[in-house]
């Protein structure tokens, strides 16, 4: 029986051929495209993984494995849509996708508000889909969330920003 | 008042929206605290930050008629911002 397939064609940047090479070498592959197929069968166990509520740890020993991000599949944690998580000196919160914005700004802001979820979407130029699940994610990340909000407090008064106006 | 939003930067990096408020001689108002104050501490020039600050209690949390009141109570009090960093929960009173 012939074996069926296609010719896939694509127009890489001198950067991406050498992320590529290197990836070909990492696996010690023979060729670029057994590169990609064995790189795309790892990616999609993880992303399956971490899709079904499963973190990824690395260490030398189980007891100091430390969580590891990989915002490409962070996004896929939890099955958040609108979601992303992002490379962040400390914060482990998500961010909205595509915006410059944390999901808990958006819930303070909701909150202190007491703005309903189509109102909120009308604030942020969001769907209320979005919103709802930025409700979501913030109740089952509440204590994230505060513990975040302590650091930042904390980093503003070393910093003496946190300054009462002169009486 | 100039948002974000209006002037199409929504996804931008907070270097950009920074130096952008600063090219313009326009204070920055935040609620990214503690990144815009990282900024900050890397000593470029602008006409002042001020950030608010999400308190977790929401009792504490400020409404956008508390942050009106701050900015009124810190335009009274004449303090210069220039250059400066500021909370703006602490002017809620």
């Amino acid at each position: 029986m012939a074996s069926q397939t296609k010719r896939a064609n694509f127009e890489i940047t001198p950067d991406q051929e050498a992320t590529l090479s290197a990836l070909k070498e990492a696996f010690q592959a023979s060729s670029l495209k057994d590169a990609i197929l064995r790189t795309s069968t790892v990616m999609l166990v993880l992303a399956r993984e971490l899709a079904a509520g499963k973190h990824l740890y690395v260490g030398a020993r189980s007891d100091t494995a430390e969580r590891l991000i990989l915002p490409e599949l962070e996004a896929l944690e939890g099955g958040w849509r609108w979601l992303v998580a992002r490379p962040h000196p400390w914060r482990k919160q998500l961010w909205v996708k595509g915006r410059k914005l944390l999901a808990s700004q958006v819930w303070s802001d909701m909150n202190s508000n007491r703005r309903t979820t189509s109102q909120a979407a009308e604030d942020w130029d969001l769907p209320a889909e979005a919103i709802e699940e930025i409700i979501r994610y913030c109740e089952e990340n509440a204590a994230l969330l505060a513990l975040e909000a302590d650091e930042e407090r904390r980093r503003l008064r070393d910093a003496e920003a946190w300054l009462a106006p002169a009486a | 008042m100039l948002t974000v939003a209006e002037s199409n930067q929504a996804g931008a990096p907070d270097s950009v929206v920074l130096d952008m408020a600063a090219d313009a001689g326009r204070v920055l108002l935040t609620r990214n605290c503690a990144d815009s104050l990282a900024l900050h501490e890397q000593g470029g020039a602008h006409s002042g930050i001020l950030c608010v600050f999400q308190d977790p209690d929401p009792s504490k949390a400020m409404s956008y008629e508390d942050i009106a009141r701050a900015l009124g109570n810190l335009e009274r009090s004449e303090v210069p911002l220039e250059g400066v960093f500021l909370a703006l929960n602490a002017w809620l009173y």
